[in-house]
């Protein structure tokens, strides 16, 4: 459990008896992976959120790249889904009065969409996303944002 | 992979297309002669080798931002420090920004030399430089916020500075790992 929390190379390498080599990088990076699986399969379902301030100022941000909002749009406004929720949040203009349901369906089609995106452009919305963790860790905390945004960065199957 | 690539293309073509398109048509205000739109033209293709760098880099940099094992913040060591949740917050938030930064820094900043060329340039012929600024707003500078972040850090004591510097170190790293390892992270 310890090294599923956290890939410890020194800690493999004390339970395998193993000098540290490419063999270790392996199981970190496959730990990573299972990790990144844990955390996409876990994500839950959001009801009623209503977008603050900073929230609707940091989707703004991100609309402006407008590859973001064409890749999206089309994982997300296509007749497999054409009224999710993301769709709304991301294409139209959010009101801080309208309160969102978000679905498990709603996240696997927003985890699609990042998936294609450039890594440049994919680097810039997650710095944008860790932003607005922090903002809700040191400042006012909200337990819908807080699982809004981390699933934005982490999204869902 | 490969349709990340294709798909990058399709998001630095439009904007050469531009660049270029700026270069060569002949929107400036004083005489043109072709010197000028060939210098343009050869600044352009450094800014389109730099940024497929810059991309191969930022994609590198993702891959060890999620890889790379969290760092671990020893309990005890805070506490004889005095540091708060808030400090080590403070530390990790602006340590994944630069370390970050540290790993992309000499692709983004051939970026942004190249980039700063173009838009001295084409002030100096009298051409629309908005597009230029626009990507270099968007890709080589750090924002406010990240600025912020960093004053941030620094306010912390330098005794906090040393031990988060020692023990986070210089690679890049998932801040919410880091966050819910160091179980700092309020869910």
């Amino acid at each position: 459990m310890t090294i599923f929390n956290r890939c410890d190379e020194d800690q493999i390498n004390r339970l395998l008896g193993l000098d540290k080599n490419f063999y270790i990088r392996i199981i970190c990076l496959s730990i990573s992976i299972i990790k990144k699986e844990f955390i996409m399969v876990s994500c839950s379902s959001i009801t009623a959120l209503t977008l603050d301030k900073e929230s609707l100022s940091a989707i703004k941000r991100i609309k402006s790249q407008k590859h973001f909002a064409k890749s999206i749009g089309a994982a997300i406004t296509s007749e497999l889904n054409p009224r999710g929720v993301f769709h709304s949040i991301f294409t139209k203009n959010s009101s801080p009065i309208v309160a969102y349901n978000i679905t498990q369906t709603d996240w696997g089609f927003y985890g699609q969409s990042m998936a294609s995106l450039p890594k440049t452009q994919k680097a810039l919305i997650v710095k944008e996303i860790d932003f607005m963790i922090i903002h809700y860790q040191l400042g006012k905390y909200d337990h819908k944002h807080v699982q809004f945004w981390k699933g934005m960065k982490y999204g869902c199957e | 992979m490969a349709a990340n690539k294709f798909y990058f293309m399709k998001l630095i073509v439009p904007a050469f297309t531009v660049m270029l398109g700026v270069a060569c048509n002949a929107d400036v205000k004083e005489a043109p002669d072709k010197a000028p739109n060939e210098v343009l033209i050869f600044v352009s293709g450094k800014i389109l080798k730099a940024i497929v760098t810059y991309e191969n880099r930022a994609g590198h940099c993702n891959d060890l931002m999620e890889s790379n094992a969290a760092p671990k913040l020893d309990a005890s060591k805070l506490a004889a420090l005095k540091a708060t949740r808030e400090d080590a917050v403070i530390a990790l938030s602006y340590m994944r920004f630069n370390n970050y930064f540290i790993c992309e820094r000499d692709a983004r900043l051939e970026l942004a030399f190249h980039l700063g060329t173009m838009q001295v340039l084409k002030k100096e012929m009298s051409l629309d430089s908005h597009f230029v600024e626009k990507i270099q707003d968007f890709i080589a500078y750090p924002s406010s916020r990240e600025l912020g972040m960093e004053i941030k850090y620094l306010k912390l004591s330098k005794a906090h500075r040393s031990y988060f510097e020692s023990t986070i170190g210089r690679k890049p790293f998932d801040l919410m790992k880091a966050l819910e390892v160091n179980k700092l992270f309020r869910d």
